[in-house]
Order: structure tokens, then sequence, then C-alpha cells
């Protein structure tokens, strides 16, 4: 058993978060940071993700054929948590993870030699977005009973039905559609298809209004008649939940770890705070009140990497991880609403005032516990794999 | 005992509905196989029988029947 990263994996991640920090935070007018005013604006960071695709974020998992850099799960972790600890916009970062992870891994999965080298390239230099589009409002947790039908006609697939929270929708240019060829079976009839931005039938609506991660752009996706050739089927009819299986595993090691990264970001911010802060003629960090919520906030994170390096461990062995990903998932999501919850309340009034930029983390760390499989259907694949 | 009785065993301790499952009966009709007990018959597999699926391999006519998951449980032993 080895706790220590090597020499390499150290010096990768470091030289994620000095990316990170040198082109992912820039200040904006007066105190407040870039990131402060976009926000207001719900505005996508695009230069951001182009600096991301340049430094080799959008191509980390991707093999050297297809333009990328052929790393391991290990290393995808490693990064996004040097992402999160060092970049401030984390709806960037959920951006970046929903192209990297439930796009361009399932393609590089499963898509054929022919559709990898068509999308692939384009995607790792940020030329083309990808999105995901599997929720509907009929189908949240119950991801298979889905609506949206795929309908054999002549030959070409028909795609109907409508899709809703669908990461990077406004911006992308390529949609990974998951519909049904028969609904009686269930998650066996799903079945994934990519289709392209101007298809004829294919509508995106107007960005979502969300209650954080409000510079990732999320909408609706209507798709009417949407002609498909079978050769635009990821993998093959009826594997669309393998597809969805495998790519939740990936995300929920990856975009976990980004909000590990901001636990520690929040953690180290928050301890410069408590020892800055004089109340009743000493540092409020001084009182036990505010430093167990500190050592709690230390806790998380400590626990919180160990189960997510755990599963990259795994699965760069190849190892199934479905009930580890689970625990992780769980595990790190509430500790990241916790940690966000406490971080605001160590700086009081000033925590909830928006100029400090603490309260957003709080706004952010909620969808961690819907996105990716809510918690509470975390907790049922936990339960089940323990025979319940 | 023969894979496909253990297969057989499996799926009666989960449900009465496996009773007197045949091996070409379909799990799906049968309402055996929802995409929660997909993940749990994986892992039993996977334990049970000491092979490793690929995410490839988690095609629906793999697990249409009992036939069909003790056919792919032969060939990755093979």
């Amino acid at each position: 058993m080895d706790f220590a990263l090597s020499e390499e994996q150290a010096a990768f991640k470091k030289s994620v978060f000095d990316f990170a920090k040198k082109e992912l935070d820039p200040r904006g007018a007066g105190s407040h940071s870039a990131m402060f005013e976009r926000e207001k604006q719900s505005a996508f960071f695009e230069e951001g993700f182009k600096k991301c695709a340049e430094f080799g974020i959008l191509s980390l998992p991707i093999p050297e054929e297809y333009g990328g850099l052929g790393r391991d799960v290990i290393d995808c972790t490693l990064a996004m948590q040097a992402l999160g600890e060092a970049c401030p916009d984390s709806g960037l970062l959920f951006t970046v993870s929903s192209h990297v992870f439930t796009c361009e891994i399932p393609l590089l999965l499963f898509g054929s030699a022919e559709q990898k080298q068509r999308y692939l390239p384009r995607m790792v230099t940020g030329e083309l977005i990808g999105c995901h589009a599997m929720s509907e409002p009929e189908a949240g947790s119950d991801a298979f009973s889905i609506r949206t039908t795929a309908e054999l006609r002549d030959g070409k697939y028909y795609l109907n039905g409508s899709k809703t929270f669908i990461s990077n929708a406004p911006i992308a240019g390529l949609f990974l559609v998951f519909a049904t060829t028969d609904r009686k079976k269930g998650w066996a009839g799903v079945t994934g298809f990519l289709v392209e931005r101007g298809q004829k039938g294919l509508t995106v609506g107007k960005p979502l209004d969300k209650m954080g991660l409000k510079t990732s752009p999320t909408g609706e996706v209507t798709l009417e008649d949407v002609e498909v050739d079978p050769s635009m089927i990821l993998g093959r009819k009826g594997q669309g939940s393998a597809i969805f299986n495998a790519e939740m595993e990936w995300e929920r090691s990856c975009l976990f770890a980004i909000h590990l990264g901001t636990m520690q970001r929040q953690l180290a911010t928050t301890v410069a705070y408590v020892k800055d802060r004089k109340q009743f003629g000493q540092s409020i960090g001084s009182f036990q009140a505010v430093s167990h919520k500190i050592a709690d906030m230390r806790v998380r994170i400590e626990l919180g990497e160990l189960i997510l390096y755990k599963v990259a461990w795994m699965k760069s062995r190849g190892m199934r991880a479905s009930l580890e990903s689970a625990i992780s998932k769980l595990f790190v999501s509430e500790s990241y609403v916790q940690s966000s919850l406490d971080a605001v309340q160590l700086r009081g009034g000033y925590g909830y005032m928006s100029e400090y930029e603490v309260e957003r983390d709080v706004r952010d760390a909620i969808g961690s516990r819907i996105y990716s499989g809510t918690n509470e259907i975390q907790k049922n694949i936990i339960a089940s794999l323990l025979g319940l | 005992m023969t894979t496909e009785d253990i297969l057989k065993g499996y799926f009666s301790e989960k449900s009465d509905k496996a009773k007197d499952l045949g091996p070409t009966d379909s799990l799906l009709e049968k309402g055996l196989l929802d995409s929660m007990a997909l993940v749990k018959l994986i892992v039993f597999l996977e334990e049970r029988f000491g092979i490793v699926l690929g995410d490839e391999e988690f095609d629906p006519d793999n697990f249409e029947t009992l036939d069909a998951i003790a056919k792919l449980i032969e060939a990755k032993r093979a």
C-alpha cells in the first residue's frame, strides 16, 4: 500500500495548478475577481475554455492519435482537483467536465473508429463542444424511463422528444442524445445517438437560470423528427445504459475531484480569515467554536481525497468501482455543501454578502447533491450492493 | 453445479418470479433485471466467477436470458 503520489504525478498536478492560477483566475474591476462579474451576467468564460484546450485539459484522457495527452484516470483526477483549487469559476470547470467526461469519454470508449476520428480531434481543441442529453422532464433519477424515441423508418432513425437540464446545450456543437428504441425494454432499449447542431428538427432552448454554476450554460433540447443515420449510433443499439454507467463512473471521479479542490481553496482562505479576524480582543480562530469547524473542513478534505483517489486507482487498474464511486460521490458532495456553509458561517455577515465571494460556493455546491445521480440514488446503489 | 444452476439460484434468491425460470426465458420480460438489478448482477458475476467484464460487454443481448449470461461467462473464462 502506498498513499504517496509519484514525483511525476505531483509535478503534473502542480503544473495544472500553476496554469489555472495564472490563466483562469483573472482579476476584474476593483477588488472583485472577473469571475464575480461574469456570474452576475451568467456569462460563460469562453476565453478560459480556450485556455483549457490550449493547455491540454480537454484532451487529458484522449489518446495521442486523436490529438490527446493519453493521461490515465488518476492523472485526470489530480488535474481536476488542481483546477478546482486554483480556479474560482466552478461553472467553467463544470462545463469542462461535462465536455470531457460525459461526451469525449463515451466517444472514446464506445465510438467507432470513424466517429472518433471525426469528432475527437476537434473536441480536444475546443473547436467542438460536446453535451450529454439524457435527462427529461419525466425522467430524472429514473434515467432509463426516458420517453425520447428513436424510430427506424426506411433505414434511418427518427428522434422525437424533449431533454432538459442539459449542461453545455446552449454552446454545444455535438449532442450525445439518449433515446429508446423500445420503451417496454427499459434500460435495454436505450441507445445513444450522435447528433450535430444544425440538424433539422434539433432545437436548443434559451439558457436556463440556475441557483448556482451560473457560468455554465444549461438548456433544453427538443427533437422533432431528427433524422439520424444508423452509423451515428454510439456503440450498438441498446447499449445506452452501458455508455451511461461507464461515463458516470468517470464523472464521479473527476468532476468531484474539482469539488475537492474547491474545498481546499475554501479551507486555505477560511484559515487565513479566522486568523486575521479579531473579536473579543483575539483572533476568532482561537475560539473552539471556530477552530472545530476548521478541523471538520480539514477532515472532510482528507477523507474525500482518500476515497476519490481510491476510485481513480481502481479504475486505472480496470477494476469495477460501482460501490466506491457511489460512496465517493455521496461523501464528497455532502462535504462540499457542508464546508461551503461553514466557510460562510465563519465569516458571519461578510460571508453572507455576495461581494466576498463565499456564498457563491454554497449555491454551486448544492447542485453536486443532485447531478451525476442524486445522493438518494447513491444510497440506493450502496444499499443494493450490500444485498438489500 | 452448472453455471446456469448458479445463475438460477441467484435470481431465485432475489425474487419469486424466478421460480420457473427457464434457460431461454427473457429476464427483462419477467421483470427480473431492471437497471439496478443489472449493476448487482455484474458485481455478483465478477466476484463469483472471477471474471472482469468490460464496458462493451454491458450489452442487453448478453443479459437477455440465463443461457446468454452463461455463454458470456464461459467466453470470459475460456
